[in-house]
């Protein structure tokens, strides 16, 4: 996992000096990693840590913390958003309405996209903070066909990867893949690799949603199984809502090996449950 | 591009033992002969490969009409070669029996012994049914079949036809009226394929021929397909002195076309194995349909399908349909090396095996100009090499899959995954890239990848065309 120097300026400020440092000594390039993490009590997320408050293990080494942000970074919210023949009629509709939600409560300096898929995927909206333009793409959005889940996913995390800001992935889908060239398993492979953030929703049916089960626990994400798709707009900004409560803990690897897969544990010394992502393939 | 249908139809069966002996009574006699005879005229009249009215009547026969007159048939084939019969016994068959196993959800299932059949009329429809036999068979100067005065009892249209069959016979084909009817029996299943009747348990056949209708990997609706596949294959096996040239054309082409419609029928395919074992062709259909089955399209069926109770799903697991398609294809390569649409298709089933070794060679064996099997060859290439971690060469395999195809999305995808799996975020981007720069507008889309499941059928027309060509001549009819 690669953040270049420039990207951790852009990113925090904070980040310049600790960066800078390792540059000069080391080589152009600083590896470091970034999680997401959301924080909870039984009154809900808690607010206010700062890095003193977190210990992080990477294979099993604690690690120094470089920064911890919150609600400082703009968000990269992508929609991947199923548009095959299972969606139809009022699904659709509830679907659009949704995503509208979602844009709405987006802030400035926060960009979008929508990727949609049936067995076509397309960037129906680049990533931009004209979200005007997304929604325009969202109500116009329609498709009939297969379900190519597994491409639409991949192809999410690489619009949503191009960009500084915090990737937040939001998959819907109401049935199994019957169309993707892309294996789940490679592009699972790929998830560990991104810093997106995958949520995903989809329709309960007697299949387990085993691929977008897996995407959002790779990625520290969540999975929303539902019945019925009346509410989906609350959801999606249930959604949204918990992803503005998350930090983002930013360090350099140290006593660790570079490749492979690095298991994480993140703690907050003070107590309450922390969800993140498992660990980063390297 | 829309993709071709999304809809999908399988065999079912009837779980419950009870339910496949509780036959109805066949109804009247009498109306049955009548029913024979008008088929007759339907066979004279009809002209291959147009859904001309005799397609039309036939098609509105009710599902119980249809299955006592498959039974009729039967016993009216048997008079064309033997018109002295006067008794007639359906042998015991096996069915397939799911009460058992309905669990498994498999094809393995047990098989149920259905019991002989009587067969009764009475003299006087015997009489016309034996008349009616001797002008199909050609053979109204016969003995047997002036002593019934076949001669005088039948119509100028019937006359026509005993004609034909009779000039047939002289050539040396006795087989005038099964060939005809077969290809009757085609055309009413092609015209009619997607639609289905109610269950309603009234049919006496013992095998109603239950199917489910697939959207989108979701069952939308069941009930009784068409009965007329069957009844083709009836006529067909009756071929005497056996089953030849254009039996089996008839089931590599209606094999091809099932699969290219997504009309799913394994039992189509099993009794042309059982009458042509040593085709290149039908080993090789008969694999494509197990690869098609293993696929995700069709596998979600079996994850997602919510059927009546009684009812199960005829199709084996991803694992065990691959094995059946390894077997099948490997046997079409064998029986016909020079075969490269086999050779690819082999090549995907042991790449999906996890067999990527054997894949590249197979697929390295699949040499055609053809730019639609040369572009799934170069993607499945591309797969196996990677499988391999032989990244270059998977690059050059999609590189040039896309080359062949600029408007498809998949080797774009699969270039871009190869780039970021090696963590190379930036190429990554770069090969997506004309992915995102694709037009929205499905019409300016073209993946052949979205058609793989069915492109072993894409010649099915011709085939047909094929089939269809000796029976139009004015002279032949």
């Amino acid at each position: 996992m690669n953040i270049s120097v420039t990207a951790i300026v852009f990113l925090v400020s904070g980040a310049i000096g600790t960066a800078r440092a390792q540059q000069a000594t080391f080589s152009s390039r600083i590896d470091a990693v970034r999680v997401d993490v959301l924080v909870t009590d039984a009154n809900g997320p808690i607010r206010g840590l700062g890095p003193a408050d977190f210990e992080i293990r990477d294979n099993g080494v604690l690690q120094q913390i470089d920064l911890v942000s919150f609600e400082q970074i703009p968000l990269n919210v992508v929609l991947a958003l199923d548009m095959s023949d299972s969606v139809a009629g009022d699904r659709l509709d509830r679907l659009r309405g949704a995503g509208a939600a979602i844009l709405g409560g987006l802030e400035s300096g926060d960009q979008a996209a929508l990727v949609t898929f049936s067995h076509v995927v397309r960037l129906a909206a680049k990533l931009s903070t004209d979200i005007g333009s997304v929604r325009t793409a969202l109500a116009r959005a329609s498709g009939d066909g297969s379900t190519s889940l597994v491409d639409g996913v991949y192809m999410g995390m690489q619009v949503g990867a191009s960009d500084a800001g915090r990737e937040l992935l939001i998959v819907f889908s109401d049935g199994l893949d019957t169309a993707s060239w892309l294996p789940a398993d490679k592009v699972l492979d790929v998830a560990k690799r991104t810093d997106a953030v995958a949520y995903a929703v989809a329709v309960r049916s007697r299949a387990r949603p085993e691929f977008l089960r897996d995407l959002a626990s790779f990625t520290g994400g969540r999975l929303f199984e539902v019945e019925k798709t009346e509410k989906l707009d609350s959801i999606f900004l249930e959604i949204l809502q918990e992803f503005r409560q998350r930090y983002l803990i930013s360090y350099t690897p140290r006593g660790v090996t570079k490749e492979g897969w690095h298991k994480l544990d993140v703690r907050v010394k003070r107590g309450g449950t922390v969800k993140a992502r498992p660990g980063y393939q390297s | 591009m829309k993709l071709l249908a999304t809809a999908f139809f399988f065999v079912a069966t009837l779980l419950a033992a009870g339910t496949l002996l509780g036959a109805a009574a066949p109804d009247d006699p009498g109306s049955r002969v009548a029913r024979i005879e008008g088929w007759l005229n339907a066979v004279l009249e009809h002209e291959a490969g147009t859904p001309d009215t005799r397609v039309v009547d036939i098609a509105g026969w009710s599902t119980n009409d249809l299955s006592v007159f498959r039974i009729d048939l039967r016993v009216f084939v048997q008079l064309i070669r033997k018109p002295w019969l006067s008794s007639f016994k359906l042998p015991p068959r096996e069915v397939d029996c799911v009460d058992c196993f309905a669990a498994r959800r498999d094809t393995t299932q047990a098989r149920l012994l259905l019991p002989a059949q009587q067969i009764r009329y009475t003299d006087t429809q015997l009489h016309r049914l034996k008349v009616l036999a001797c002008a199909a068979a050609g053979t109204l100067d016969s003995v047997d079949c002036m002593r019934l005065n076949a001669d005088r009892e039948i119509d100028g249209s019937l006359r026509q036809l005993a004609a034909r069959a009779t000039a047939a016979r002289r050539d040396g084909d006795g087989n005038y009226v099964l060939r005809r009817g077969a290809l009757l029996h085609t055309d009413i299943a092609m015209a009619t394929a997607g639609s289905l009747r109610p269950v309603d348990g009234s049919a006496p056949e013992a095998e109603p021929p239950v199917r489910v209708h697939m959207v989108d990997g979701e069952a939308t609706s069941i009930g009784i397909g068409e009965i007329h596949w069957a009844i083709g294959r009836d006529l067909i096996d009756e071929f005497r002195p056996r089953p030849d040239a254009m039996a089996r054309l008839w089931y590599v082409a209606t094999s091809a076309w099932m699969q290219r419609e997504q009309q799913y029928d394994p039992g189509h395919l099993q009794r042309a194995r059982e009458l042509f074992p040593d085709d290149a062709s039908i080993a090789f259909l008969s694999g494509t349909h197990a690869e098609a089955f293993a696929s995700p399209a069709i596998q979600s069926a079996l994850k997602t399908a919510v059927l009546p109770t009684g009812l199960v799903l005829k199709m084996g697991n991803e694992s065990s349909e691959l094995k059946a398609a390894d077997t099948m294809l490997q046997r079409a390569v064998q029986l016909d090396p020079s075969f490269p649409e086999a050779h690819l298709h082999f090549g995907h089933v042991l790449l999906a095996r996890g067999k990527p070794q054997e894949a590249v060679a197979e697929l390295n064996a699949a040499v055609t100009p053809d730019p639609l099997l040369r572009y799934y060859a170069e993607m499945f290439l591309g797969a196996a090499e990677e499988a391999l971690s032989h990244a270059d060469a998977a690059r050059a395999a999609y590189e040039r899959a896309a080359a062949l195809f600029p408007r498809a999305q998949s080797p774009a995808l699969a270039l871009s995954a190869l780039y970021a799996r090696r963590s190379e975020r930036s190429a990554a981007r770069r090969a997506i890239g004309p992915v995102f720069d694709l037009p929205a507008e499905v019409e300016y889309r073209d993946d052949p990848w979205w058609r793989y499941r069915t492109v072993q059928g894409r010649n099915a027309d011709d085939l047909l065309a094929r089939l269809w060509a000796p029976f139009l001549d004015a002279a032949q009819r």
